[in-house]
């Protein structure tokens, strides 16, 4: 029955993405289909639940996901059979000759790549969840999901609250961890595992954009290799769907904003969405995201995709606000301090140790020297040909506004405060990895490297 | 929305070496053997080395170690005696029960079991998710929420702690135990 409700949830992604984004490519629809699947399925659990309908009951929710899946069946078969057919007729012309020549460091960087995420895999599937924030947090929302039928469980109640601040995270991840638990599984790690590997899909996928298969294999090995990023994911942890969610979804945008094609756009969009669904922090991707939307905008003279992207994502983070205010009831939910102030002994404290761990080889392995490099190397690009300067500037803004959020926290950083950096901060860079390494090889030194010099 | 078109591949002009099979079967060869001496080098740079000989190796040994080992002993492995004790109280009680659990600091202050291990018991939180959905509450809590403490159905004895709140008397006393508060009616 497991793999009926699973298969009921890959429909429900493969027919949103061929609803929404029917032009992009075949690789990346199976990448996407169950993140966005389960992400849809999130949505109706929780319009559900706010609805009075009790949401621990698989056989119902599986239903209407089908009968969701089947009515926007019958909208592709309308509107987009001819992305349908296009797909299908690209399978059955794939033949053996069009992998010749055989790369062999494509092989070797394959295999590796494979032998890596399989024993992280393994590892995901073998241990129990155990580590504080989800005890304390995501998974303990997902068990009371399971027993009460609700996100607004006993937990809240005020007369003996045991909630901890990771309940007041966007409610993605309780719900889809609750789902798998709806769904028979006795631990909700089987979530954590698909989007692990649904980043690697994705991610090839869009690296073979601009650069070439060896590219994109090297690409993908160094992002399963990032040591922290190795170690986490096999955790019942929000970061990797978040790194899935933010960093698909940007480099969707950026996509759309190289080629042009409405389907990234609202593929990027629905990511960044989903994001904001998973954390907070995620807001800044929707900023990046709409940096690189306002730069169409202007270069188009056409408003209409800022409009949508701007109603989107404002929607999902005022409506989660409001969850928490007028459901939940809890005022001061977050540890970021909204007035404006300036310490510039904080400041200097801080940005130390985000120096340290940042560059630091035992977390993110050699990709921000690697990045910090081909930013160099690629400057003459960037200055002759505005070579990916939106994608630069739409980071590095990003990462900024990381930072600030940082520096708002409440607190010191003396020595003996929460360890902020090394804990949050630490797994939020999980979400710039990819984008690291796409710029490493996509940019224009990346493509004269691995599309002219390394052509086999 | 368009769908994409596929270029056709630009042949390559004959005559060329560079363009010859024979090249690129050398080229190929090169660039796999510079792959592997720099897969090499970099397995030698701190994080990469911890992810190859650590990470993977460790667990690849951990998988043939504790391959038949049910979850809950999985979950002791890595949580210790907390996980032991949460286990035993959410075996010996039923799903609507209130346990008590004794004060933070008595817990905090039991020999031999690791401050590690401690940490997690004496969060209610922690405590909370391997026993729902039984509720728990602390005696630190009880004046707090004199409610919920009025609605205690078991004690957990914890290093003795809790003996004196059961409403009856027991004269076997076991440093670990859980215990209805009431005498469980015949």
């Amino acid at each position: 029955m497991i793999y009926i409700y699973w298969f009921i949830v890959f429909l429900l992604g493969i027919s949103t993405i061929y609803t929404i984004a029917p032009g992009i490519k075949l690789l990346e629809k199976i990448g996407f289909s169950f993140p966005i699947g389960i992400g849809v399925a999130t949505f109706i659990m929780l319009g559900l639940d706010l609805a009075g309908v009790k949401i621990n009951q698989p056989k119902l929710l599986s239903y209407i996901f089908l009968l969701t899946s089947i009515g926007l069946g019958v909208f592709i078969f309308k509107k987009h059979k001819a992305f349908l057919e296009f797909d299908v007729s690209r399978l059955k012309k794939i033949k053996l000759k069009s992998f010749l020549p055989v790369n062999l460091s494509w092989l070797l960087l394959i295999a590796i790549g494979c032998y890596f995420i399989g024993v992280i895999f393994k590892k995901t599937f073998f241990w129990p969840v155990f580590i504080f924030d989800s005890i304390n947090g995501y998974d303990f929302i997902a068990k009371t999901i399971l027993h009460e039928g609700t996100f607004n469980s006993s937990i809240f109640k005020s007369s003996y609250p045991i909630y901890s601040v990771r309940s007041f995270y966007p409610p993605f991840i309780p719900l889809a961890f609750g789902l798998s638990y709806l769904f028979g599984h006795d631990s909700s790690k089987i979530i954590v595992a698909i989007f692990y590997f649904s980043n690697f899909i994705v991610f090839y996928s869009f690296v073979r954009h601009y650069s070439s298969h060896l590219a994109a294999a090297l690409a993908v090995l160094l992002f399963t290799l990032t040591p922290e990023f190795a170690a986490f994911s096999a955790l019942s942890s929000p970061n990797p769907p978040c790194t899935f969610f933010s960093a698909m979804g940007f480099l969707g945008m950026y996509l759309w904003y190289r080629n042009n094609k409405m389907s990234y756009f609202y593929l990027g969009t629905m990511s960044i969405i989903l994001a904001m669904w998973t954390r907070s922090e995620a807001i800044i991707f929707f900023g990046a995201g709409g940096i690189i939307v306002l730069a169409k905008a202007i270069q188009t003279k056409q408003f209409k995709q800022l409009i949508i992207y701007s109603i989107s994502g404002i929607g999902i983070f005022a409506f989660w606000q409001w969850y928490l205010h007028a459901i939940i009831a809890i005022e001061n939910a977050s540890p970021v301090l909204t007035e404006v102030f300036w310490d510039a002994g904080k400041l200097s404290r801080m940005l130390e140790i985000v120096h340290k761990v940042t560059w630091n080889t035992q977390y993110y392995g050699i990709v921000f020297y690697l990045f910090a490099l081909v930013v160099i190397l690629n400057s003459y690009f960037a200055i002759k040909e505005k070579n990916m300067l939106v994608f630069l500037g739409a980071i590095g803004s990003a990462y900024v506004a990381y930072l600030i959020i940082y520096y708002q926290l409440d607190t010191d950083y003396l020595p003996g405060s929460a360890s902020w950096i090394e804990s949050g901060y630490k797994r939020g860079l999980f979400y710039f990895i990819p984008i690291a390494l796409f710029f490493i090889t996509c940019s224009k030194v990346g493509q004269l490297t691995f599309n002219k010099f390394l052509k086999i | 929305m368009a769908i994409e078109k596929r270029t056709p591949k630009k042949k390559a002009s004959s005559g060329s070496y560079f363009n010859s099979p024979s090249f690129k079967i050398i080229k190929n060869v090169v660039i796999l053997l510079v792959v592997i001496v720099l897969l090499k080098q970099m397995q030698k740079i701190n994080g990469y080395d911890w992810v190859t000989n650590r990470l993977v190796k460790s667990n690849i040994e951990e998988f043939k170690k504790y391959e038949d080992l049910p979850t809950d002993k999985l979950l002791e492995l890595k949580v210790g005696f907390a996980a032991t004790y949460f286990n035993f109280l959410t075996k010996n009680t039923p799903e609507d029960a209130v346990i008590l659990l004794p004060p933070r600091d008595h817990i905090s202050n039991t020999p031999k079991i690791p401050h590690a291990i401690k940490k997690f018991i004496v969060k209610a939180g922690y405590a909370s998710y391997f026993l729902y959905p039984r509720r728990v509450i602390y005696e630190n809590d009880a004046k707090e929420h004199p409610d919920l403490y009025a609605e205690v159905t078991h004690v957990a004895i914890f290093n003795y702690w809790g003996y004196e709140k059961l409403t009856y008397n027991m004269p076997q006393r076991n440093q670990y135990t859980v215990l209805p508060i009431q005498i469980p009616k015949q």
